[in-house]
């Protein structure tokens, strides 16, 4: 760090030693370039910044993660005193290496450069990056910053929110809020809570605020001045009446109501303290009722202190936790008494969200009594309370059923195969149906969309020793090969409910995107991966939660069940072919040869439901086709936007003079509804009408499993001609072009 | 390690060249009680380091910060 100060008398300017060392330095593969650089770096930044910018027509020489530092460091060296000539230069390097940049060198371009200066090239480059890395805070930051310039509130609003997601440190969402004060209102509903303590609770704040506009909510919060909850309360001229609040919470610690506490205090002076602190906090609430009407929440009573008899606790006479409980339990008896008062169970919430049950330090420094790192999880469960009080409470969850009823695919794995009983796995999907079954207890409704044959899926609803949900649990079913926006739809129209009371509970990302997409006022929830969590994932759910539970509302759900029908009703055409289009499936048609025969042969024997002819070849015959011109045999590997699908259709035709027949066509059902079977179809038609065939004709083989491959010909123009020993024969003639290869499906070819 | 200023920076919400080695509570407008708070649970965070009411009310500039990340062996 000294080196500035004492700046060597060095020669540095092209043809100099110190140029060529540093060239050669770049070229060594280890980390001596680096260390070059940033020593040069403190000895004369701006001749650094000129040799490297200079340097930089070598890039093309260098290995890929040399290029990539050499890139970082070049890039970091571009400050706000850059020349003009440095952003040209900057602009030339990241038009042809942007995609070598890392995250962190783009995004901080972004923010040390101002608007006007900053090569357009750099602001698309971060966009590039973030489509990619849209998890990345850099680049989250970078977003914000380009938003704001171009004055694009409701997008930097949006980025805001995802910031506070990836990245809920309290600095951040402190820069969030203070950010959006200065953006200005975002046009969402608005919501005015407000907050009352007998301790610190600002860092409540800004997180409460973050969790009311992931609701689509736009918060007002008062923050009631340190420790005057009782005064403002009861004074008609406090601020709080003025600020009308939708919803209010009152938080009073144990520890500021009886400091006694934290001694060893007698059990008559105990009880008279707590008589008292009961006494105080019921007369706030009910003159709170009797002036608002709108709903209140009490903390229950916790203390940060922990009883004083050691290990006797509870041994001599009652612990203080179970005091604690019982106190709480007084408080919600008086809180029962008042029409909209609410317990928020604050101990429970402490154990749960696994932080320190005390900061001792800023309990005494700055008179919290909540650690700070509870923050987010108090914000979380507030919001629960100004969810259904904003009307945002839904009415439906709408489950799939593979891998989110149970574990694997009953189509592939049989009623028996699948996981759902006492072990895990099974038992994780046992305790989600059994939290699922409670929700009609609360006014909710329960349906099904799931891609299925309906046999094999009613079979395990039905009969499965360990299923909790039967059919009866459910008031819509909807178990076929539709999309599901369209099968959500017709379940909202057949409960007389809008699809905006509808929520999606889906294991299939891609499903959940179809969703976002086409029906976007479903709230589709983002499961986690793993089924353990799908239980929490609901239950933290603001949008599953109710102020009160109605006699009707447990009634309706009766009528639901009663008058059961299935109603079917398609999403228009066009907007599902966008989704498509959006979702960049791309595939690679090869033959099936040497490296695919594993795999292709494990394809044939799993696969049952998209399976024409349900053949079953294994490695050995599939090596002998290989070399038989009579045959030809087709792989496809898909990809699309979010991932890579790998090898997951295998189609096997016999060649003839004029007509080619399909003998095997089979797709994992993973890939189902993308288009990705006429991709093949039409690649076999091509090659078929190429070497002179003038007919395709294709096979089928009825079994118990493969509906969802029964109307391949039918819906690509086959015609059914005959039926010999259980093998229908469909005939397709060519003339006419043969068949059309989807608009939607990109393959290497058109991105070469 | 992120560096001590880009800490401060972040808390209260400024820009990084606006915290210098000079920069303490009194010459940035933004750095008050509350945010006084802050910096110290973000710093207790970032470095895994625990520090005393004391120490906190000492911490009131850059320099004092980084004098004492540096005795407890701290570097970035």
């Amino acid at each position: 760090m000294s080196l500035t100060e004492s700046k060597p008398d060095l020669a540095v300017g092209e043809g100099s030693d110190l140029f060529q060392a540093v060239i050669t330095a770049l070229r060594s593969a280890d980390s001596s370039g680096r260390l070059a650089i940033e020593l040069l770096a403190r000895v004369d930044p701006t001749e650094c910044r000129r040799i490297l910018l200079t340097t930089s027509a070598a890039l093309d020489g260098l290995p890929l993660a040399a290029r990539r530092a050499v890139l970082d460091l070049v890039v970091g060296a571009v400050g706000t005193d850059a020349t003009p000539a440095d952003l040209l230069e900057l602009d030339r390097l990241v038009r042809r290496y942007g995609i070598d940049l890392s995250a962190e060198a783009v995004a901080g371009l972004v923010q040390r450069l101002r608007a006007a200066e900053r090569p357009q090239s750099v602001n698309e480059a971060a966009k590039a990056l973030l489509d990619r890395r849209h998890q990345e805070p850099a680049l989250i930051r970078a977003a914000i910053e380009l938003a704001r310039e171009r004055g694009h509130t409701t997008d930097a609003h949006r980025w805001l929110t995802k910031l506070g997601e990836v990245d809920p440190a309290l600095s951040t969402v402190t820069w969030i809020q203070r950010i959006r004060r200065e953006l200005g209102g975002q046009g969402l509903p608005a919501v005015r809570v407000a907050l009352l303590s007998s301790f610190t609770i600002d860092q409540v704040v800004p997180y409460l605020d973050l969790e009311c506009r992931r609701l689509g909510l736009e918060p007002e919060i008062y923050l009631a001045p340190f420790d005057t909850w009782a005064r403002e309360v009861l004074d008609p001229a406090a601020k709080l009446r003025g600020f009308e609040p939708d919803v209010a919470f009152l938080s009073v610690s144990i520890d500021d109501l009886i400091p006694e506490l934290a001694g060893s205090p007698s059990g008559a002076d105990l009880e008279a303290a707590a008589a008292e602190a009961i006494g105080r906090v019921t007369e706030a609430a009910t003159q709170f009722s009797g002036w608002s009407g709108k709903p209140l929440v009490v903390h229950a009573l916790h203390s940060a202190i922990a009883g004083p008899r050691g290990i006797l606790e509870g041994r001599e006479g009652i612990s203080r936790s179970s005091w604690i409980a019982a106190l709480n339990e007084r408080l919600a008896v008086a809180l029962r008494a008042l029409p909209r008062c609410y317990l928020l169970d604050l101990p429970e919430l402490l154990l749960r969200s696994g932080v320190p049950a005390d900061v001792p330090k800023l309990r005494h420094l700055a008179a919290m009594r909540i650690p700070p790192a509870a923050m987010p999880a108090l914000a979380r469960a507030y919001v629960r309370y100004v969810a259904p009080e904003k009307g945002l409470t839904r009415k439906c969850v709408v489950l799939d059923l593979d891998n989110t009823l149970w574990g694997g695919v009953v189509g592939e794995d049989g009623p028996t195969g699948i996981r759902l009983g006492h072990t895990s796995p099974g038992a994780e999907y046992v305790e989600f149906q059994r939290f699922l079954a409670t929700l009609p207890e609360r006014g909710f409704l329960l349906a099904i969309a799931s891609k299925n044959n309906p046999d094999d899926a009613l079979e395990v609803i039905r009969g499965h020793e360990a299923m909790i949900l039967r059919e009866e649990a459910f008031s819509a079913i909807r178990i076929n090969w539709r999309p599901k926006p369209e099968n959500l739809t017709s379940i909202a129209e057949e409960l007389n409910i809008g699809v905006d009371s509808l929520i999606f509970v889906d294991d299939n990302p891609d499903e959940r995107e179809l969703m976002r997409q086409l029906v976007p006022q479903v709230l589709t929830v983002e499961m986690p991966r793993d089924p353990a969590l799908y239980r929490e994932t609901l239950e933290a759910l603001p949008q599953l939660q109710a102020l009160a539970v109605t006699a009707e509302d447990r009634q309706r759900i009766g009528q639901y069940r009663a008058n059961r029908q299935r109603e079917q009703r398609r999403v228009s055409t066009a907007s599902l072919d966008e989704y498509l289009l959006s979702l960049e499936v791309t595939v690679e048609i090869g033959p099936v040869t040497e490296p695919l025969f594993a795999r292709v042969a494990q394809l044939f024997q799993r696969t049952n439901q998209f399976n024409v002819t349900t053949r079953r070849y294994d490695v050995a015959q599939l090596q002998k086709l290989a070399g038989d011109p009579a045959w030809r045999g087709f792989t496809l590997k898909a990809g699309d936007r979010f991932g890579d699908h790998g090898l997951v259709a295998v189609a096997l035709a016999r060649v003839g003079q004029d007509t080619w027949t399909v003998d095997s066509f089979l797709m994992s059902c993973r890939v189902i509804g993308y288009g990705i079977e006429t991709a093949l179809l039409a690649t076999i038609s091509a090659e078929a009408a190429k070497l002179g065939a003038s007919a395709l004709e294709g096979e089928f083989i009825v079994s118990k499993k493969n509906v969802p491959a029964r109307d391949i010909y039918e819906r690509h123009g086959f015609i059914r001609h005959d039926l010999v020993d259980g093998v229908e024969r469909w005939r397709r003639d060519l003339a006419d072009g043969g068949i059309a290869f989807p608009p939607w499906i990109g393959t290497p070819h058109d991105t070469a | 390690m992120t560096p001590p200023e880009a800490v401060i920076a972040r808390v209260f919400g400024v820009s990084a060249d606006r915290v210098t080695d000079q920069t303490s509570n009194e010459t940035l407008p933004e750095w008050d009680s509350l945010g006084h708070i802050t910096l110290v649970i973000e710093l207790e965070a970032t470095y895994a380091v625990s520090l005393s009411a004391e120490e906190t009310l000492t911490l009131t500039s850059v320099a004092a910060i980084k004098r004492l990340l540096e005795e407890r062996g701290i570097t970035w």
